[in-house]
Parts: C-alpha cells; structure tokens; sequence
C-alpha cells in the first residue's frame, strides 16, 4: 500500500504522553499514513541523514506532530531538521526532494488558548512560534497548511481530545486523497 | 515374581510405557493411563503381579516426593496468604463431608465406632490424583488450583489427630484381636502424650535450625566439588530423612516433606532441588497409581456389584456435594466450583492407610474395610472419567464468568525476567532491569560467584541452565523475557536453541560471544548483543577523542561506524552459505568500510549545508541580476 502522507511524531516520553499519543494512534489507523516516530527511530538521537532521507520515498505530505516545548518542537525535531533538510536534496542547487509538498504542522500546548496572545501568559499568539517551521517549509518549497492547534492538552475532557483527533483524522484523510490526485 | 526386582521393574516400565502415551494421546490423561496399566498387570488382568500391597506401600513415596516440590515451590509466606482457604475451605469440608459419611454409615447399621473411621478416612482426598491431574492442566496458580492445593494440605495435617483418634474407636467384640494388633500396627500415634509432644518440638525445631545454617554451606560445598549425582542424592536423602523423622514421630511422611521443602523454598538451590527430585516423584507416582489400579479388588466387587456401586455414587455424590457449596461460599463461579468438586470428589490414597490402620487396632470389620477399599480405588479410577466428561459436555455450555474488573490475581501479574548466567555480562543489564522494577529470576552454576553476589544482596539460583527441566521448573515458559548471558559460547548456543523449541512464545535476548557466534544465533533466531563490542568502540571514541577529536564528532563516527559494521554483519550473514563469497566479502568488507566511512565522514564533518547557505543568497542575487538584464 502507497502511504503519501509522512506524519512525524516528535514526543520524547511517549508512554506518558496524552494527546501527541492519541494523535499518533489516530493517524497509524488512517489509510495512505505512515507514522514516522522520531524517538523510536533514532532512540540515542544521533540522526543519520541519509536514512532520514529515505523515508521521503513516496510522499507527497508531510505532517509534522509535536508539543510545544519551550515555544518550539522538542530537541530532535531540530536535530532531524539539520541533518535530513541538507542543500541539495530540501534546497539549494538541485535541492528539490520537497518542492511542492504540502506541510501540515500540528501541535499541542499545556496553555490554555487565552495564554497566546499580545500581552497574555506567553506573550503572543502560538502562530508566532510555529513561523520558523513555516519558514522552513517554504525555503523548500513546501505548501504550507493551516496548522493544527490542540490547547491545554493535559486538561481538556476526553471528549474533546476525541474530537481534535477526529479533526486531525479529516485533515490526514484529505491531504492523503488530495496527494492521490495530484 | 515380585522377588526378582529387574523384572518387577520391566513389567511396570512395559505397561507404563505401552499404556500412559496412548491414554494421554486419546485424551484420558496420564493418571488414567497408569490406572488401567496397573488392571492390566494386576490379578485380575494377566496376573503379573499379585502383590500390589507392597508396592502400593513402596510408591506412595512418590507422593512425599510431591509434596516436597510443592513445598519448595511455596514460601511460608503464600501459605500464610492461603490461610482462610485452609481453614474456610479446608477443614470446613473435612469436618462436614466426615460427619455426613459417618452419620449414613450409621444410619445403615454400622457401629458407631466404625462409622466414625469411615466418615474420617472417606473425608479425604487424593493429593496424588489432584495434583497430578492439576499440574497436567496448569491448574496451580489459577484459584480453583489454590483452593484445591488449600483442602489438599489441611487433609494432609488432618492425618495426625486422626491417628491419634482411631485407637480410641475399637469395637468391643474386637477388643482383644486389636491389643494384639497393637504391637504391630500401633507403632503410630499410640501414645500421645507429653513426650510425643517434645518429640515434635524438637524435630520440628532441629529441622528448622538445620534448614537455616547447615544445609546451606552443606549444599554449597557440594554444588561446589562439581558432582551432579551428589546434589541429586542429597535431594533424596533430604526427602527419606524428613520422611523417616515424621514416620518416627508417626506424622505423615507427606506433610514432613512439605514442610521440609518449604523450609528450602527461600534457598538459592531450590529450583536445582526441584529438578532433582522431578524424575523420582513422577516415577514413583506411576508406580502408584498402576499400583492403585492393581489393587482394586474386582472379586469382592463381583460378590456385590450393586452394593459397591451404591457406595462409589454416594462417596461421590456427597464429596461433590459439600465441595460444591463450600466453593460456591467462596466466589467460585459455577463452572469453577464444578470443577473443583469433581477434582476432589474421589477418595485418598490414605484412605487405604487408615482403614488399614483401623483394620489393625480393631475399629473396623474385615469384610467392610475390603469393601470401602475397592470403592476408594474405584472413586479414584473415576475421577479423570468424570473430568473427561466434564471438558466434553458441561464446560462448554456454562458460560464464563466475565473477570470482575479491579481484582487482579496477585500470584502472577508481576512481570519476570529469567537471567541465565549472572557473571560479568549478566550483572549490569540484570540490575538496569532490577531498577526499573522487574524481579528477576537468576541463575547461575558457579557457586562461588553466586556466593560473591549473595554478599551483595542479590539473590542467584544455583543450576546448570543447559537442562530444560530446570529451565521449566525457573519459569521459562511464564517469562516476559530470558536474558541469556552465560560466558560458554557452544552453551549459549544451545540454550537458546532450546528455548526456541520449548518456549516458543518467550522472547530471548542472547550474549553473542563474537561474530561467528552471532551468525549462531542469527540461525537459531533469537535477538543478541554482541559482547564488548559497544565497549570497544566506547574505547574507540575515547581514542579519538585523545588525538585531537571533538567529543561530539567522535561520538558521531562511532555511531555512523557501529551503523555499518551492523549492517555488514547481516550482508556477510546472508552470504555464509557460499564459502567463496562469503570469504570474498569478507576480505573486501575492510575497504568498503573504509570507502562508505570516509563519505560519511565527509557528510559529518562538513554538513554541506554551511557553503549552501553562505553562497546561496549570491546564487539569488544573481538570479534577480539575470532576470533584470
Ligand atoms: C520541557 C517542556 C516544555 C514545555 N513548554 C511549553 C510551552 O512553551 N508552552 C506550552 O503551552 N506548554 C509547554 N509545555 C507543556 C506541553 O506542551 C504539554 O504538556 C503537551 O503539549 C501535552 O501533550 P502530551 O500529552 O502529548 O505530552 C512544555 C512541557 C515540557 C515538558
């Protein structure tokens, strides 16, 4: 089965995750999604770039899938990024392996919604910190996406965990149909 | 015939041998198998044999032999957790199943005296059959195999005050026999009184001192000097000696062995003990359940076929009967507590010592005792028929019970990890796993290690992990995981094939001593981690480091390095079949080593991403050049 849409998950206590579990179960049970977990594949974080790289064969989307720590993506994250975005195959001359790609980044937060904004707890709005990563993905090329925003993740009911996964279900199952197309 | 041992012992082997494979194939079990071997051995089948008193007497051992593995297998400390089941279960049914028997015996004429022996010596069950029948079906750690276990061991502790009373109960017409009687039959429980009382005391507390300080150097030094057989007659001298110590102070020799076993049950060597002992007890078992079969008197149950019918039924009926309430009182659900009354609804093999004991002190007529003789062995023969039915017919239409949620069975949830080989390899990822929790089963053949790793509070196993036995009696089927760390390559090697073969569904995480080695393993198919080679890259690093590397470049060329020589190890294991290649690949591997090495060097060392970005933004003003011209 051809699995367009790469979703990488970057959690580094996974068994005592919440919701980034949650989200990664939901994606492992949707067609055309490859569940890509950062810390399972390179558990001591040494990164090695062309390995990295081999798991872009066939995809069309890339999801990337994290808490917020520190008003960024978890340690590895970045480390993946510098070690598997290299000149020549994410950018630069002949650098074309991403062009095109649609890029979803989706994220939890331990804050409440009201926390992000000019003058809140954390000073200003959450898409303010995902802009190095939609940076990212347009120095490549990439098709940025709406990001998907889950707040207060630790303290939210069940039921509208359930619902954000549904949410995130959709929008996996249609850059999987929207990548079958193209 | 029974004077010539070689030939006693073949004919028993024959009929063991032709008769118990066939009936467990067929799904009558093992036990049923020896009973109908014995019939067909006995007098009333070809007649090979036609003294099977003597050996009935000589293979109860088998069943002291049992009960001392049991109690091996039991701290004092689960007993004490079974106590309620002891007492609830336990003597509520001696107690009640004794009363109701001697009531009907009484009401149908009986003398009071011998109602009384027979509601007794009825009451009991038999540990031979039970256990054996449970351990057949991994009954042991479920509940109803605790409950069974808990009955089974308070009928074994009821012997002794039941022998203790039957002196009293002889008949007056047979007052005069019985003083005669006594002096042969009357070496037990005679004469209870103070000095008995001493006598038992003092065993009991000599047992327990020397079960504490001497037996343990004493085994030590003998698992030392290396002689197997020595252990194993050790195991056996331990278990007569208990037996003859209990027959001296005319308690059960069962219970002395018990007893004897759970002293052992904390010791380093149990698991060695236990697979010692194993062969004998399932032997001597055979023997006496072929004996059991061979003393079913099918004369006298010709003499009355409908009367001994009638017995067996309500032997039966009346065992189940309060069995089933009992259980049912105690939250077994139905199809359980059907189960475990019928496992415990036949007489005892004790049955037969007591009514022979009655026999002798008078409180009981011949003609009777040769009756309820037959009937017991015929209650036994029956028990696995009715098990046989049960499977078929009534446990498939009684619908489990769904596990009531929150009441976890304590006994096995924990998660163990069996260590084989707890030297320098074993040690350091045995206490990670410690750490985090996990018990650990350990094992280890060399005694002075086990001695150096007590002193530091660890708990280590003697025995040969080599031997399936042992591996079986250590839980290897049950493990979460086995962690094979010996420092014996072919011994590894073997152990782990075993393991595969036996215990398919355990995963195994073996020591590959190099790389030849691994490709063994790799065979076999079991996970391994090679020995000292992490270390020895570690070492690599650190050398790099000493000449002029910066740590974290070091750290990353060894990884990428550990990376190749991983996969190598699986090319060149792909190719070990063909000599020529495989010698080919071998010789060429330095240099492709050396080749993929130096590109990803040149990928580590200089991340190509540092020119793109300088050169990048003149690449894009030329661009913008070029568009405006
Ligand atoms: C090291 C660390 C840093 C964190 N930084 C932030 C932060 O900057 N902003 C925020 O809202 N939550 C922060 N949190 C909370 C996590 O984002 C939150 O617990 C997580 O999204 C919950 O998802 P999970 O159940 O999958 O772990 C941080 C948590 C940790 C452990």
């Amino acid at each position: 089965m051809n699995e367009p849409v790469l979703f990488v998950l970057a959690h580094p206590d996974l068994f005592a995750s919440r919701a980034n579990k949650r989200m990664a179960e939901i994606a492992a049970a949707t067609d055309g999604v490859r569940v890509y977990d950062l810390y399972a594949e390179f558990p001591d974080m040494f990164v090695h770039g062309a390995d990295a790289r081999s798991a872009f064969d066939g995809v069309e989307a890339l999801v990337v899938q994290n808490p917020l720590y520190w008003y960024a993506g978890p340690g590895l994250l970045k480390e993946w990024f510098d070690r598997t975005f290299i000149a020549g195959w994410a950018y630069g001359r002949g650098g074309k392996a991403l062009k095109g790609k649609r890029y979803l980044a989706s994220v939890t937060t331990g804050s409440a919604a009201e926390a992000y904004r000019v003058g809140g707890r954390h000073g200003n709005p959450v898409e303010d910190y995902l802009k190095p990563y939609r940076q990212i993905a347009e120095f490549c090329q990439m098709r940025w996406q709406d990001p998907l925003v889950l707040h207060h993740a630790r303290s939210i009911s069940d039921d509208e965990l359930d619902q954000h996964a549904q949410l995130l279900k959709q929008r996996l199952e249609t850059l999987a149909a929207g990548s079958a197309n193209s | 015939m029974e004077h010539n041992i070689l030939l006693a012992a073949f004919i028993f082997l024959a009929a063991a041998v032709a008769v118990v494979p066939f009936a467990k194939v067929t799904g009558l079990g093992a036990v049923l198998g020896y009973l109908i071997a014995g019939v067909a051995i006995g007098p009333y089948g070809l007649r090979f044999v036609t003294d099977p008193e003597t050996i009935l007497h000589f293979s109860e051992f088998g069943v002291v032999m049992m009960l001392f593995i049991i109690g091996l297998e039991l701290q004092p400390r689960e007993l004490w957790r079974l106590r309620d089941k002891l007492i609830g279960m336990g003597l509520t049914q001696v107690v009640f199943t004794a009363v109701l028997f001697g009531a009907v015996a009484w009401l149908v004429g009986t003398p009071w005296q011998s109602a009384i022996v027979i509601g007794l010596a009825l009451a009991l069950s038999s540990t031979a059959i039970v256990l054996q029948i449970m351990g057949e079906r991994g009954m042991m750690t479920s509940d109803t195999g605790r409950s069974g276990f808990s009955v089974l061991l308070l009928q074994d502790i009821a012997i002794i005050p039941i022998l203790a009373i039957i002196p009293l109960l002889v008949l007056p017409h047979l007052a005069p026999a019985a003083a005669d009687a006594a002096s042969h039959a009357g070496e037990v429980a005679a004469e209870p009184d103070a000095w008995l009382a001493l006598r038992i005391v003092l065993v009991f507390g000599g047992m327990w001192l020397a079960g504490r300080f001497l037996l343990r150097p004493v085994m030590r030094f003998i698992a030392r000097s290396g002689v197997r057989e020595i252990f194993t007659a050790l195991a056996l001298f331990l278990v007569v000696g208990a037996a003859l110590l209990m027959e001296w102070l005319g308690l059960s020799a069962a219970l002395g062995a018990f007893m004897v076993g759970m002293m052992l049950a904390n010791s380093e060597y149990r698991h060695e003990l236990e697979t010692d002992i194993d062969p004998f007890k399932g032997l001597l078992l055979g023997l006496f359940f072929i004996s059991v079969g061979m003393s079913i008197e099918f004369a006298v149950l010709a003499d009355g076929p409908v009367t001994i019918l009638v017995m067996v039924l309500a032997l039966i009926a009346i065992k189940m009967a309060v069995l089933y309430v009992i259980a049912r009182s105690f939250k077994l659900d139905t199809a359980e507590a059907l189960l475990f009354a019928i496992l415990l609804a036949q007489g005892g093999e004790f049955a037969f010592v007591l009514l022979q004991f009655a026999l002798g002190a008078g409180a009981l007529e011949q003609e009777l005792a040769d009756r309820l003789n037959v009937t017991v062995a015929l209650s036994m023969a029956i028990t696995p028929l009715m098990l046989l039915a049960f499977d078929r017919l009534i446990a498939p239409r009684l619908v489990p019970r769904t596990p009531e949620p929150g009441i976890p069975d304590m006994g096995d949830t924990r998660q163990k990890v069996l260590v084989l080989g707890y030297g320098r390899f074993g040690q350091i990822s045995t206490r990670l796993l410690q750490a985090q929790g996990f018990e650990t089963t350990l094992i280890d053949h060399d005694p002075g290690q086990i001695e150096l790793v007590q002193r530091f509070g660890f708990k280590v196993f003697y025995g040969d992990a080599g031997r399936l036995d042992l591996l079986r009696a250590a839980g290897a089927g049950e493990a979460q995981l086995v962690l094979v760390s010996l420092g014996n390559k072919q011994k590894i090697t073997e152990i782990c094939r075993m393991l595969k073969d036996h215990f398919p569904h355990t995963p195994v995480l073996a020591r590959a001593v190099d790389r030849g080695h691994a490709f063994e393993l790799m065979e076999i198919g079991v996970e391994f981690e090679r020995e000292s080679f992490l270390s020895s890259l570690h070492m690599g690093t650190r050398a790099l480091v000493a000449l002029g590397y910066e740590p974290h470049r070091a750290a990353r060329l060894t990884k990428a390095f550990e990376r190749h020589d991983m996969e190598m190890l699986e090319e060149s294991y792909k190719l070990r079949g063909d000599e020529e290649a495989f010698t080919h690949y071998i010789r060429q591997s330095r240099d492709m080593l050396y080749a993929v090495m130096q590109s990803d060097r040149e990928h580590i060392d200089q991340n190509p991403g540092n020119a793109a970005w300088t050169t990048e933004e003149e690449d894009s003003e030329a661009e913008a050049r070029a568009r405006s011209d």
